[in-house]
């Protein structure tokens, strides 16, 4: 087997045997882009002789026996809206194409302590607004399963890389299902942890009150030891919570007899596609037989899911991207009267239409006069979303649910119908609005074109434990299901 | 809650206090998309919300306050490196009027 395509915790264990080297193994994925690359597009920025030269250098350390930190050698890609010390970071846009940040973000520094290398920034929407990729400044990242469709988004980089091989690894983020919707469409295991587990200092804000940083693997287990590293109060980030980290990677490998699963009625309804519903099920009689315990629970308000969401996040994306004006760091519009004329045309060259959109809307939804009927409006339908999940936590510990209503979607689709555009988001936005964590794992394929279908694994606050337990548990029994792989006879088309 | 339609003026005011120019294609779209989307919504805007407090934080335990004190940061000459525009040791702009 090429080493690129080992498990994360299975390739730590060989590099400590030193029955294989990190150089070969770097080597090896470097040659899957080479080879995949100009068709998917997931990266915008291959680290090649940076991730060789540090792969040398651990390999030293190992053959000299020296101690190595917990993720020496591992190789993990990053998606291009996190800061990395000295490599450009441009979010997928104009506005800061060029921009090498002058520090590195704390999940950054975390990981670069513990051994890991940085193998490529990954491609986004920009800003991480949308759910297909397709809003990158730069190129569009393709499905490994099937280049005609979209990877998802926004993390859809991230996603597409891990499930071609192209790295063991990925940190994605996820603001409304950017780590979950990718790792379904795709066909990995894509975890958003509590808001305020991890931190986001150095993380290119899109919506601050619901922003995560999260993780893309090719199992659950590889997830759980990238969060052993990842999570943790930090100072430099105010919504950081100070909670104890438990072992995730041991945790996960417990039985599911003494959880009680809750099904939300809402979330298999007539907008989920009906292989995608007839999967899950299966999924969830195995969790039956497993000896999970199944309750079905109403999250009613989830309905108002979208409006509430779209506001919140326009609201604070207009306020946030305000930071872009070409003053101190990326894009200037040199050709300019004044300093108001420069702020303007920077920002309006600089954002794509997308992000001009959202800041049009958010502005709309502060404004006086609109602020109660919008914005305030959604921050009160917040709440109550949010207390449909502390009511179905009464009674249950984890809910599971499809994690998109719809398959890989068409690239290029265009949605007449505005309630079709928020489709893919259905299922992930509520959990979000809730700062809840939420897995999205493999349960199986469609049978008329060959599409990943997700399942999402939801639960209570700092509760990810649970979380990864049932997934590792139920991705045991759908190991036959899962062992089937992008089939990447696209390597000579170009994209 | 009665509906509204923002007009191609109102959305030129919105760039405007934004800090945008957009292009008379990009107003009509931005026009029209946040008028689907406002008014596509009746039951959000029709719930009964009176009594309902709004989320303000997510993060209830989060540490909001902490000493005042001085931390390790980056120097100047780090943060004037990430632009071209620079003078004795000062960000550079056009001129204000």
């Amino acid at each position: 087997m090429p080493l690129n395509e080992l498990k994360a915790v299975d390739y730590l264990k060989l590099i400590r045997k030193r029955e294989i080297s990190v150089e070969q193994t770097v080597k090896d994925i470097l040659k899957q882009i080479d080879r995949l690359e100009q068709t998917l597009k997931a990266y915008l920025y291959i680290n090649r002789e940076g991730a060789l030269q540090e792969a040398k250098a651990i390999d030293k350390k190992i053959s000299s026996g020296e101690d190595i930190p917990p993720l020496a050698g591992l190789p993990i890609a990053i998606k291009d809206n996190i800061c990395t010390k000295g490599i450009e970071t441009t979010c997928a846009s104009k506005m800061l194409k060029g921009f090498i940040p002058p520090y590195d973000a704390t999940v950054i520094k975390k990981i670069k302590e513990a051994g890991g290398i940085i193998i490529g920034k990954n491609n986004l929407d920009e800003f991480a607004m949308g759910s297909s990729t397709e809003n990158s400044a730069f190129q569009t990242t393709l499905n490994p399963w099937d280049i005609t469709r979209v990877p998802g988004g926004s993390s859809g980089g991230s996603a597409a890389a891990v499930a071609a091989h192209e790295a063991l690894i990925a940190i994605g983020t996820d603001t409304g299902g950017s780590v979950r919707i990718p790792a379904s469409f795709c066909g990995i295991v894509g975890l958003k942890p509590t808001y305020g587990r991890v931190s986001r200092y150095g993380v290119i804000p899109y919506a601050s009150s619901m922003d995560n940083v999260g993780v893309l693997g090719k199992v659950v287990e590889d997830t759980a030891l990238l969060m052993n590293i990842i999570c943790g109060y930090d100072d430099y980030d105010s919504t950081s919570a100070d909670t104890p980290v438990p072992d995730f990677l041991l945790s996960c490998r417990e039985g599911i007899n003494d959880l009680k699963f809750g099904v939300p009625r809402e979330f298999f309804g007539p907008q989920v596609d009906i292989e995608i519903k007839e999967k899950v099920k299966e999924a969830i009689n195995k969790i039956e037989q497993m000896g999970g315990k199944l309750e079905e629970i109403s999250l009613p308000y989830s309905e108002y899911s979208f409006p509430t969401y779209y506001l919140i996040v326009s609201a604070e994306a207009g306020s946030g991207l305000a930071r872009f004006d070409g003053v101190q760091y990326g894009l200037r519009i040199e050709d300019n009267d004044n300093l108001e004329d420069m702020y303007k045309k920077t920002r309006s060259k600089g954002f794509g239409a997308e992000v001009l959109y959202r800041i049009i809307m958010g502005t709309y939804a502060l404004s006086t006069g609109n602020y109660d009927d919008y914005y305030l409006r959604a921050q009160k339908v917040r709440t109550l979303i949010r207390k449909d999940f502390e009511n179905a936590f009464r009674k249950v510990d984890l809910l599971v649910c499809p994690t998109s209503p719809e398959l890989p979607f068409k690239k290029g689709r265009q949605q007449k119908d505005l309630l079709a555009q928020f489709l893919p988001d259905a299922h992930i936005i509520p959990v979000s609005l809730a700062g809840l964590p939420g897995l999205s794992l493999n349960c199986g394929f469609s049978k008329k074109v060959q599409l990943p279908i997700g399942l999402q694994i939801i639960g209570r606050p700092f509760e990810e434990e649970k979380v990864l337990r049932a997934a590792y548990n139920l991705e045991i029994e759908l190991k036959e299901v899962n062992s089937v792989q992008p089939n990447f006879t696209f390597n000579s088309v170009s994209g | 809650m009665e509906k509204k339609l923002v007009t191609q003026k109102e959305v030129e005011e919105l760039a405007e206090s934004a800090k945008l120019e957009l292009d008379e294609m990009q107003k009509e779209q931005f026009c029209k998309r946040l008028n689907d989307f406002l008014h596509c919504f009746s039951q959000f805007r029709e719930l009964n919300i009176a009594h309902v407090l709004p989320t303000i934080q997510i993060a209830h335990y989060a540490k909001h306050f902490h000493e005042d004190m001085v931390k390790p940061s980056l120097s100047q000459s780090e943060v004037l490196a990430m632009t071209n525009h620079r003078e004795n040791g000062y960000f550079r702009v056009p001129r204000i009027l």
